[in-house]
């Protein structure tokens, strides 16, 4: 979908630009853009193949930038899909290039109250910065799920899921070290004598510095709790083998105790002594709850 | 292959009989010895990874290839281009895995295109072959760790360690190209025009080896939950051998009673073998479905 929307902020010389966004373009689409803004094709379909390039590229008559934005998937707490969006100030233009509708573009850029273009970039930035720290709070809260489901796993899905977070979290660290360098990098192009620019430039570099050191430590926690988990769901498992042990030696003992009084050879009155089963069978009861209440004692049939 | 020639006027490569120091070459380390004028800037490359002279200046950097290995399936090899630089030629040298790949890659978009434009494209290319194998190399170790679901042997571990080496070859092999890179900024003349090229080359180094490091700490990190997964799915075999282990030893010791030499309760009911053989048994069901319920037969 190809969006131009007049006037919508000013260029470094205070002209008006327009602003056109390019949603999930067409290959037409992505033609018509490029000879719109008077650019090769190949800088508009390259960012959104996604091909290795360098975040910031300032040309003649050309200003690229891209990163990453996380998008929440619907009805999935902790998931999410990281959207490149690449944006181009070319003369007269303002261009937004994504895969996905991104919801706050539309607020920040207002023909009403147009901004300058670096002005746009930082805030939009913030923005993007902002989303991450939701995004990484609800991956780092599955954590507590995964725990919760600790204490009975048997089996090594709670790794794979805490395997699965510690995956989400490095995309969401990797996509904030692009936006980090984005920002680096804005630096070198902002007119030093705009304090207001300056602030915001800084106060985005802060947010963004912050928002990194909270996923790198929800990181550094679950790579640590990782291999604890693998020995908690060990540790389950050897709970079973301790129970079904115990139970195995108490299922030995009817085979002695009986066992004695069933050998074939003269076994004195016991063939014909009437209470002669329920002597041996009242005994191998009484071994048998002696055995199990020692086992139980020390927690050996105990199963959590 | 033979020494490649860009035509700038008609944008086509043509295969060149040697190297003029005018425009852009590419060549392979066997067709060295036919360019004198880049012999004894290549022999002092290879001691140095860097040479300057002049204007000219030779760089000999690391690039990451991937190739099979019979026994570690897809693994991350090392090669290296040199770029030999005059303000007039840019020489490319390398294996022609290494030189196949960049033609191919840029052919079409060559046209008007200055040496010094290219330098930057083949410095990035080179440092972007990092990346681009550290994320087949992390594809890699993503299905390695969906097969250690059911592994119960050292083969995936064995492979995901060899992947782990490769991504720390990568990082090291990116570190070397920064401090290159950072030397050939040192020795360039701040007005020269290939000084930009190679700070926006080094900013861009600096930034792709912080994001493989990154990689390649975090997964290194997580490698020892990797060998509990091993080892419980060997757990797990061994949990369902046993129950059914005390599942077999149930109706013996149920009905070794009914062994004794003595008087025994019913042993003149007409029935009392089938219902013995019912009780056993349904002592032993019981068990099972309550050892069910508990997750002891959950492979």
């Amino acid at each position: 979908m190809m969006r131009i929307t007049r006037d919508s902020l000013l260029s470094g010389n205070a002209n008006r630009r327009s602003w056109m966004a390019l949603v999930a373009p067409s290959a037409s689409e992505l033609t018509q853009a490029a000879t719109t803004l008077d650019i090769p094709e190949s800088f508009l379909r390259k960012r959104l193949e996604g091909e290795a390039s360098r975040p910031l590229i300032k040309e003649e008559r050309l200003i690229s930038l891209q990163f990453q934005v996380p998008l929440p998937k619907e009805g999935a707490a902790g998931q999410f899909t990281l959207v490149p969006l690449s944006l181009y100030f070319v003369p007269g233009y303002f261009v937004t290039l994504a895969e996905r509708e991104i919801p706050f573009l539309s607020h920040l850029i207002d023909p009403q109250k147009p901004s300058k273009r670096w002005e746009l970039v930082l805030r939009i930035i913030a923005e993007v910065t902002r989303n991450y720290l939701p995004t990484a709070r609800s991956v780092a809260r599955e954590m507590a799920v995964v725990e919760r489901d600790l204490r009975q796993a048997q089996r090594h899905d709670v790794v794979y899921r805490g395997l699965d977070i510690n995956d989400r979290l490095l995309a969401l660290d990797l996509g904030l070290l692009q936006l980090e360098y984005v920002v680096s990098e804005i630096g070198h192009f902002l007119p030093s004598e705009d304090a207001d620019l300056v602030e915001i430039h800084e106060d985005t570099r802060i947010e963004l510095s912050q928002v990194r050191d909270q996923v790198d430590s929800d990181q550094a926690t679950i790579n640590e709790l990782l291999e604890s988990y693998a020995y908690v769901v060990h540790n389950n498992v050897n709970h079973l083998f301790k129970f079904m042990a115990a139970l195995i030696i108490l299922a030995t003992i009817p085979l002695f105790i009986p066992g004695a009084a069933a050998m074939n050879v003269p076994l004195g009155p016991f063939p014909h002594w009437r209470y002669g089963f329920a002597a041996v069978t009242g005994g191998l009861v009484l071994v048998e709850v002696l055995t199990a209440w020692v086992f139980y004692r020390k927690g050996w049939l105990r199963l959590s | 292959m033979s020494c490649q020639f860009y035509d700038k006027t008609e944008g086509t490569w043509i295969a060149a009989e040697r190297y003029t120091a005018e425009g852009l070459f590419l060549l392979t380390p066997e067709q060295v010895n036919r360019c004198p004028q880049l012999e004894a800037a290549l022999r002092h490359c290879v001691e140095q990874r860097l040479y300057c002279h002049h204007d000219e200046m030779t760089l000999r950097l690391p690039v990451a290839l991937l190739e099979k290995d019979a026994q570690f399936g897809t693994v991350a090899r090392m090669a290296h281009l040199t770029l030999h630089h005059t303000p007039r030629s840019l020489a490319i040298l390398g294996e022609e895995a290494l030189i196949q790949p960049l033609q191919q890659d840029w052919l079409g978009e060559l046209r008007q295109t200055a040496v010094g434009e290219v330098l930057q494209r083949v410095l990035l290319n080179v440092i972007y072959s990092h990346e681009r194998v550290a994320r087949v190399l992390v594809e890699r170790l993503q299905e390695l760790r969906m097969a250690l679901k059911t592994s119960m042997s050292n083969v995936e571990l064995r492979q995901i360690v060899v992947l782990n080496r490769d991504l720390g070859e990568l990082v090291i092999a990116l570190r070397e190209t920064g401090l290159i890179l950072r030397d050939a900024l040192r020795a360039t003349a701040g007005e020269s025009p290939a000084y930009p090229l190679l700070d926006a080359a080094l900013r861009e180094q600096r930034r792709i080896e912080e994001g493989v490091n990154l990689i390649h700490e975090r997964y290194l990190a997580v490698t020892n939950a990797y060998n509990g997964i091993v080892q419980n799915n060997a757990h797990t075999v061994m949990k369902v051998m046993t129950v059914w282990l005390a599942l077999l030893m149930m109706p013996i010791a149920f009905i070794m009673p009914w062994h004794m030499m003595t008087p025994l309760p019913l042993e003149h009911w007409h029935y009392l073998w089938f219902g013995l053989i019912a009780y056993v048994f349904g002592v032993t069901w019981l068990f099972a479905r309550w050892a069910r319920k508990h997750g002891f037969f959950s492979m």
